[in-house]
């Protein structure tokens, strides 16, 4: 009988899907150690480039809430939606609603929420779906120096992977009450890292003397940094939190936006959809840091909302997109129509693949590029750990 | 590698003492054998004693396919698939054959074709298929079960 060598059997497993590998541990000592050598599972991710969106049905009462899974076959054709269910979190019979913060490598980092009658509370998971495993993010106080506990108004988060730490990252912005003065509005920022399991706090705060509101409720991943709409009294600019240095900066904007515009990534570049006086449309920052390289790319109509990307076909060349919360129109997708309205039905929101609230190319490889998403999330299966080294 | 003698013939034995003739632009397909040539080892008959004859044969098969210039890209696609339609027990025989041999195109597309046909498999069969004992206690295999349910209905 045959008995193949342990890298053949390595270059097999590889191949497979999540829930086989999920299953095969039991197979012997050798192969649940294979299965979860840290090695292998960043093999895996890079071979096995399983297609996948991850979308929560909107509007749904139910709770737990419910999400499904969508695989993205080889043939570009979209699979048939398996439910499945996010971590539960429930505290004092107060059940929380969800938003997918983002997703990168296959883990989705996914936020709970409620509204409590005196302020709201929130916690943070990273879930991996493929594997149906999740980790809670430690709840971690504002760091206030009365310790009384403060009143959060607003709560920006983004998640993605720190390749030079080998991490995975979540960042939480958190505006709060300034207990000393009622008008004034102090604001926090802090990174946590599911290596060390821990927050830390940001050093390079944000760059704001004047009150301002993060606008943007999800940041744009492009050229090494997360990016937010920002509104203050001398208008709108956009903030930029670069990964590397861990440092915000200030971009202007060429034009008023006089109505609340959409920031985006297409083709690599930050766009902005924007309602202005001389010309509405999507307008895109050339090059990057360059105010003036700002030019208008697309005259869209009104009822555009945003566009956000799914995912890729195969050979690259087309994509299946969301506009608002419906499907784009035929000539962008690789599916019939009908095809994508059926399914629009079944889940309401469809997930994205590695996209920001814009479009984000898919990595070739599991770089982790971050992408953000409030109902929806795109990602490629994985096994990645939860409580080991990122990939 | 060019060589002098264009249609130098290289000779292979199986394990069970078979033969077979083939020309060196087929035989270098193979890596391992393309080393052998290089090297200068091939002007004998190179005995394959992993490689039985029926396997050999076919991997031959597909080798000179893939250098015959006449086959078109549908007719290598239609002759690739029907090639990987073998019986278990030759096709891991196969893909030990393409592993050692090193035939690229070939081990790739035999690798895909087996895990293919386990990907839906339950364990026992796996052990089966792949000959490995279970080393597991029925209690250490039952928390794995347990604890991954959802991905053994």
């Amino acid at each position: 009988m045959l008995i193949l060598p342990q890298e053949l059997i390595a270059e097999i497993l590889s191949t497979l899907p999540v829930e086989s590998l999920v299953r095969f541990q039991c197979v012997s000592k050798a192969w649940l150690s294979q299965i979860n050598d840290p090695y292998f599972i960043k093999m895996h991710l890079h071979t096995n480039r399983q297609r996948s969106l991850i979308g929560r049905k909107r509007k749904s009462n139910r709770w737990p809430e419910e999400y499904y899974l969508v695989n993205i076959s080889n043939e570009d054709r979209l699979g048939d939606p398996v439910k499945i269910f996010p971590p539960l979190y429930r505290s004092e019979n107060v059940k929380y609603r969800t938003s997918v913060i983002g997703s990168c490598n296959g883990l989705v980092c996914i936020l709970f929420f409620c509204n409590r009658k005196y302020g709201s509370h929130y916690e943070i998971g990273i879930w991996n779906p493929s594997i149906r495993k999740h980790r809670r993010v430690p709840f971690e106080p504002v760091d206030d120096k009365h310790k009384q506990g403060v009143r959060v108004n607003s709560l920006n988060l983004a998640f993605w992977y720190d390749p030079v730490n080998t991490d995975y990252k979540v960042l939480r912005i958190v505006k709060f009450d300034d207990p000393e003065s009622k008008t004034k509005s102090l604001e926090e920022v802090q990174v946590y890292s599911l290596k060390a399991h821990s927050w830390r706090r940001i050093e390079d705060q944000l760059p704001y003397k004047e009150p301002f509101i993060i606008s943007s409720s999800q940041s744009v991943f492009t050229n090494g940094a997360l990016h937010w709409f920002v509104t203050s009294a001398t208008g709108r600019t956009i903030l930029a939190f670069d990964l590397t240095t861990e440092k915000f900066g200030v971009q202007t904007l060429p034009f008023t936006l006089h109505s609340f515009g959409n920031l985006m990534v297409l083709e690599g570049s930050l766009c902005a959809y924007a309602y202005t006086n001389q010309a509405t449309g999507v307008w895109m920052m050339k090059e990057y840091g360059v105010t003036s390289s700002w030019s208008r790319v697309h005259t869209v109509p009104l009822t555009f909302f945003y566009r956000q990307l799914l995912a890729f076909s195969k050979d690259g060349k087309k994509q299946l997109s969301v506009i608002g919360i419906k499907l784009a129109p035929e000539s962008d997708n690789f599916q019939s129509p009908e095809t994508c309205q059926r399914r629009n039905q079944v889940t309401g929101i469809l997930p994205v693949q590695e996209s920001g609230a814009g479009i984000l190319p898919v990595p070739e490889s599991g770089t982790g590029r971050p992408n953000s998403g409030r109902d929806i999330a795109g990602f490629r299966p994985s096994r990645s750990y939860l409580d080991g080294p990122g990939y | 590698m060019s060589s002098s003698k264009s249609n130098k013939i290289v000779k292979l034995e199986s394990s069970d003492n078979k033969t077979f003739e083939v020309e060196e632009a087929v035989a270098v397909q193979s890596e391992t054998l393309k080393n052998m040539v290089d090297d200068g080892c091939a002007n004998d008959t190179i005995p394959l004693p992993n490689v039985n004859g029926k396997i050999l044969e076919m991997v031959l098969g597909w080798c000179k396919k893939h250098v015959d210039e006449t086959v078109t890209g549908d007719e290598l696609n239609k002759y690739e698939a029907d090639f990987l339609d073998l019986d278990q027990a030759d096709l891991y025989g196969l893909l030990m054959a393409a592993n050692f041999l090193n035939v690229k195109g070939l081990l790739d597309r035999v690798l895909q074709r087996v895990a293919d046909m386990i990907k839906g498999k339950k364990p026992e069969e796996i052990r089966r298929i792949f000959n490995i004992k279970n080393d597991f206690t029925p209690e250490e295999e039952e928390e794995i079960r347990l604890e991954n349910a959802w991905a053994f209905d």
